[in-house]
């Protein structure tokens, strides 16, 4: 009912653009050249003139401009550096019009063009040959109501085929992939644990945001090393002259960016949040909250004279949990000692593209080298060092490509190479040796190629990516093929498949709902690389240039799936992960309204059944949530009240229910008796079948307003309300077996949480 | 990596606790389950045997009981199975030694025993666990004893003469004979909050003076000045370390590493390997650190040694001994000038036998006994040299 009542709002406050017909429609494409040189020029507006219809040159120089109403028209081309120019053409109605358009250099310097939303999507659309991919841009995660401020996390969780298993984790898990099997990058390059306060937020920080991409499967060959997603953060690129910047302040934490551009060829951003609860509290109370998080990102872009492009990215992120012991103890139990517990990321990452024109045959050619290193590392010191858990994960990583266009057929080819070093050691001051001590170091090696061809009515992907892995003497090649149809062109049916692997499992127990960080390890002689296989079918339609529908049935096969071991001994090296097999099907459907409009977001439902066998039989793993709805939208009024709803709906996620509880007793040779310690009568869950029973429905409505003044300064104050209503969804329960009659209690995910703050920009 | 993971899993949960929980609705009760924990210990007069019944709800459970290790599963919060035929088998019987369940007047505790006259099982061999309950449940297990060094007697390996450690400045080394059949080895020091023990697969291991006991609330000491304390090792097969290694997480209810068939529990043995008496002392570095003499009410001189144990930022922890007559021990609190005084019927934080409030002035302890506990003592003491 309210979800009926919310489209109806939707619907009734949506004004209505005037009908164009299909028939009176045609496309240009083209390329932007250097004048002289004729080199292509990457990332280049092409603006619709009078319009806010536009799309941006890739790095072959290459665009598309669909659905552009038949006739004169004039487009708008320019780029940071070059001359703008406006182009009169003739658009012919249900035709292609290609041109040619020839940009001079230039030191002056351009406004940011803004490009409307809808030429991405569209594009996406028309070339790309990956099915199922969201593209969202960075303003789009203000208008979705959070608890604290934006997070890309919390918004890639209200994607079609995503679940999050509750309130509490940042985390997700896609067509019913572990939530480990994600790969994470940032500026395309990979980050673990993006994770803040146990999960709670995403690290990265939403005002260096330009857009985000998930790719939910049947991702082209040049990505490895995950099984079921690809989630791609692209930062902000400032082409403004001068110095500007964002600063704002929520509930949770201060952030300020900062960015310019230098010389016109040179743009940088830099970035900082830190949370303040923990000084805050320090004013008002004796009482200490000795936990804060920081973030710190960094990108800086320069572009060559020759066309390249060299940039670097940095980031730094840590949660830090340090206190006296004191501080936690009630005041008559004296402490002394400290406690130390810290985590965080670390990432270092170099790229450098370079289009090499026509030398190398083909229409362009261009080379991309990157090179990066990824570090999360976490350490936990309980009184000064008399116990001591340390977690350091490295990934040293290379990765270059060689792309060549000639005509319609694009070819990839490319290898990445990545050392990775997992340590992680347990040491006692009492004990001269370490009580564990375990190191990895393998290294992967990876070749891949792809080739896809466009055509008016066929965008056809083959691709082939060969993988190795040291220490485990296993080699394999992975596939990845898809096909998309255009009937019309609105209208594409796809269809795609390959295999995906794996090699960085993550040390997890799946019962626990909440996630602190991941234990990354790698496979080797006892843990085998995982391995799946997938495929897809589906379609999407097109109505207009900003609204589609795509529907999408997928389904998934997991061999050597490796699952953290419950029972294993941390004095065995080897057991800490049992092999399972499972599989997951589902079907997931996208109706999508572009940010272009007035009102924008989407409805996303999916549908997964999921399954994993293991050593005690079948059982469905913990994200299995069978039908899950997000309704997301958005409404600017007049340009400065913008108002976002989230409405979710989800059947009840599988648990182990509690069968009984046992007094955990523990014998004493001193006195050879059974004891239950110092403390009160310890009781310990006997669990039933493994995830055998369900949560109820979940069930949310969040809400926010933001009020945008523009100005030389330009201030946005917000308002977000998170569980409107404040549904009790079930956490986990608690049981308590010592009373007659049996009881169990539930904890609640989010209550009713408002929230508010406020950004500046200039 | 379990052991940080649950502690990490520990804090969160209490945190999240805190946050929205709903009013408690009845469920049915579940199908009882059959829980033994057996140890055998060579050194040991009678081997124990417990066989309770998991908690399900039929029963309320008291947990205002006072432990009684004679009554050791209704006084800890458990439901005792009483009328069980438990059995002991060394290897090749097939009969065994059944177990005499302790009573309390005439109520059976589920407490199963049998004296070394009847059984004494040698390290290095098998033994089986058999019990089945009077509705013809049964049970099963299997241990094999850990092997003992050369020379071997019960009671070997036990130096009565108390090593004295300052802890300021002292380790406590111990180095035992690797033997065979035990999986690992526990090193053990009994403390006032409860047993310190780690798990070690070496023959040898260094206690330093400021070892903090990770498995009690606020981490306090392991070692205190003026306590006498138990160090041992013990050398344990693999259902002992497995049970003892895993346990049962709080959302899934599913880790525990039970060694017996047909319920769940512990069916393990140990071997003592060596054990110490350690008398801790600490150096003189805080007004309180000294003897202090009293008279009480009746004219009996009263004697006792303090230190701080630890300094805490605005409370710091007090530890001691009663050098005269019961020579009973100490715990306590200093906050300022005011010091909390608890004394100990044994070594457990748990027994206490009188509260002592005092105020330090100079040389000079002047208080008062809570009213709750036993109230005669000194009220006032005066520091002389120790």
């Amino acid at each position: 009912m309210l979800l009926v009542s919310l489209l109806a709002l939707t619907a009734a406050a949506t004004p209505q653009p005037p009908l164009t017909r299909a028939d009176s429609l045609g496309t240009l494409q083209g390329r932007v050249v250097e004048v002289t040189t004729a080199t292509p020029i990457g990332s280049a507006s092409v603006v619709l003139r009078g319009t806010r219809r536009g799309t941006a040159t890739g790095d072959d120089g290459r665009f598309l401009l669909s659905g552009v109403p038949a006739g004169s028209a004039q487009i708008i081309v320019g780029r940071l550096g070059y001359r703008t120019d406006t182009v009169s053409v003739t658009v012919r109605a249900g035709d292609t019009t290609t041109i040619t358009v020839s940009l001079a250099p230039s030191t002056a310097q351009l406004k940011a063009v803004k490009v409307a939303a809808a030429a991405t999507e569209r594009d996406q659309f028309r070339l790309s040959g990956t099915p199922g991919v969201v593209n969202v841009r960075g303003e789009m995660l203000k208008r979705v109501p959070v608890i604290g401020e934006p997070d890309v996390l919390r918004v890639v969780q209200l994607l079609p085929g995503v679940v999050a298993t509750n309130d509490f984790t940042a985390g997700y898990n896609v067509r019913g992939g572990e939530s480990d099997q994600n790969l994470v990058l940032l500026d395309g390059f990979p980050i673990y644990n993006p994770f803040h306060l146990g999960g709670l937020f995403g690290t990265f920080i939403d005002e260096t945001v330009g857009e985000f991409e998930l790719l939910p499967g049947g991702f082209p060959a040049r990505y490895g090393s995950r099984l079921s997603s690809v989630l791609s953060v692209v930062p902000k690129t400032e082409e403004r002259s001068g110095v500007h910047g964002a600063a704002s302040v929520s509930v949770l934490a201060s952030t300020l960016s900062l960015g310019g551009t230098v010389r016109g060829s040179t743009s940088w951003n830099v970035a900082a949040r830190r949370t303040y609860a923990d000084r805050f509290v320090s004013l008002l109370s004796e009482r200490q909250l000795p936990y804060y998080f920081t973030d710190m990102q960094a990108h800086v872009r320069h572009r060559l004279r020759n066309g390249g492009a060299l940039s670097v990215t940095l980031y730094g992120g840590k949660d830090v949990l340090d206190a006296s012991l004191a501080s936690f103890g009630d005041s008559t139990q004296a402490g002394g000692g400290q406690l130390l517990f810290d985590w965080g990321n670390t990432l270092l990452g170099v790229a450098y593209t370079q289009p090499l024109g026509a030398r190398w045959g083909g229409d362009s050619t261009r080379v991309m080298q990157r090179v990066s290193w990824t570090g999360f590392g976490t350490t936990l010191d309980l009184g000064s060092g008399s116990l001591r858990f340390t977690n350091q994960l490295g990934d040293s990583r290379a990765w270059g490509e060689l792309s060549r266009w000639r005509g319609a057929h694009e070819t990839l080819v490319g290898y990445e190479w990545s050392g990775l070093r997992t340590r992680y050691d347990v040491t006692a001051a009492a004990s001269p040796d370490p009580i564990l001590a375990v190191g990895q170091r393998p290294s992967a090696a990876s070749l891949y190629v792809d080739h896809t061809v466009r055509s008016r009515r066929v965008v056809a992907r083959v691709g082939l990516r060969g993988e190795t892995v040291t220490g485990t003497g296993w080699s394999g090649l992975s596939p990845r093929l898809s096909l998309k149809w255009f009937a019309n062109p609105n209208l594409a049916l796809t269809i795609a498949g390959g295999g995906t692997t794996q090699w960085t499992p993550a040390l997890r127990n799946e019962q626990a709902p909440v996630r602190i960080f991941d234990f990354w390890l790698t496979a080797d002689r006892n843990t085998p690389v995982a391995r799946a296989w997938q495929g897809s079918v589906g379609g999407e339609q097109w109505f207009g240039g900003t609204r589609f529908v795509r529907l999408e049935g997928w389904a998934k096969r997991y061999n050597r799936l490796p699952s953290s071991n419950l029972f294993n001994d941390p004095d065995v090296i080897g057991d800490e992960f049992i092999v399972t097999t499972g599989q997951s099907y589902g079907a997931d459907l996208l109706v999508r309204q572009l940010e272009s409009e007035r009102v924008s977001g989407w409805i996303a439902y999916s549908f997964a059944v999921n399954w994993r066998d293991g050593a005690d039989g079948r059982f469905a793993p913990v994200q299995d949530r069978r039908h899950n709805l997000n309704v997301v939208t958005s409404y600017r009024r007049g340009g400065a009240w913008s108002y976002g709803a989230r409405l979710g709906l989800g059947t009840g996620t599988p648990f182990t229910d509690v069968v009984g509880q046992l007094v955990r007793r523990r014998y004493d040779p001193i006195t050879n008796s059974f004891t239950t310690g110092n403390l009160d009568v310890p009781r310990e869950p006997i669990g039933g079948v493994r995830n055998g029973a369900r949560f109820p429905l979940f069930q949310r409505l969040d809400l926010s307003v933001t009020r945008t003044k523009p100005g030389k300064r330009t201030w946005a104050p917000y308002v977000s309300i998170v569980n409107a209503y404040n549904a009790r969804n079930v956490f986990t329960y608690f049981f308590d077996y010592s009373d007659n009659p049996p009881t169990r209690t539930a904890i609640s995910q989010f209550p009713f949480i408002p929230t508010a703050g406020v950004s500046v920009s200039w | 990596m379990v052991i940080s993971a649950r502690w990490i899993g520990g804090l969160l949960s209490a945190i999240l606790l805190a946050a929205c929980e709903s009013t408690p609705v009845e469920v049915a009760s579940p199908t009882a389950s059959i829980v033994v924990y057996a140890v055998l210990n060579p050194d040991a007069s009678e081997q124990v045997v417990l066989v309770e019944s998991s908690l399900t709800g039929r029963v309320d459970i008291n947990n205002g009981l006072k432990f009684d290790p004679l009554d050791p599963i209704r006084t800890a919060g458990g439901l005792p199975i009483s009328g069980a035929d438990v059995r002991l088998l060394a290897d090749g019987d097939s009969v065994g030694v059944r177990a005499v369940e302790t009573l309390v007047r005439t109520r059976g505790t589920g407490r199963y025993v049998v004296p070394r006259s009847l059984l004494a099982p040698q390290p290095g061999r098998r033994y089986r666990l058999r019990l089945r309950t009077a509705d013809a449940r049964e049970v099963t297990g299997e241990t094999m004893v850990p092997g003992a060094p050369p020379g071997w007697t019960v009671g070997a390996g036990a130096v009565a003469t108390p090593v004295v450690l300052d802890r300021s400045r002292d380790t406590l080394q111990l180095r035992w004979s690797a033997v065979r059949d035990a999986r690992t080895y526990v090193i053990r020091i009994e403390t006032p909050y409860g047993p310190w023990a780690l798990f070690a697969d070496s023959t040898q291991f260094m206690l330093s003076g400021g070892l903090r006991n990770y498995f009690a609330p606020g981490l306090p000491s392991v070692w205190f000045p003026g306590f006498v304390q138990t160090a041992s090792v013990v050398a344990v097969d693999a259902n002992f370390y497995d049970y003892n290694r895993s346990g049962n997480d709080p959302f899934g209810g599913s880790g525990l590493i039970s060694s017996v068939r047909g319920g769940l529990g512990v069916f393990g043995s140990v071997v003592n390997m060596l054990r110490r008496e350690v008398s801790v002392t600490e150096r003189t570095r805080f007004p309180l650190d000294a003897r202090w003499r009293g008279v009480t009410s009746t004219g009996v001189t009263a004697e006792m040694d303090l230190w701080v144990d630890v300094e805490g930022p605005t409370v710091s922890s007090v530890s001691g001994r009663e050098v005269t007559a019961l020579r009973r021990y100490l715990l306590g609190t200093l906050r300022g000038e005011s010091l909390r005084l608890v004394t100990l019927a044994a070594g457990s934080s748990a027994d206490t036998v009188s509260v002592f409030a005092a105020r330090l002035a100079g040389d000079s302890l002047v208080g008062s006994y809570d009213s709750r506990f036993a109230t005669t003592g000194a009220r006032v003491f005066r520091r002389i040299a120790r």
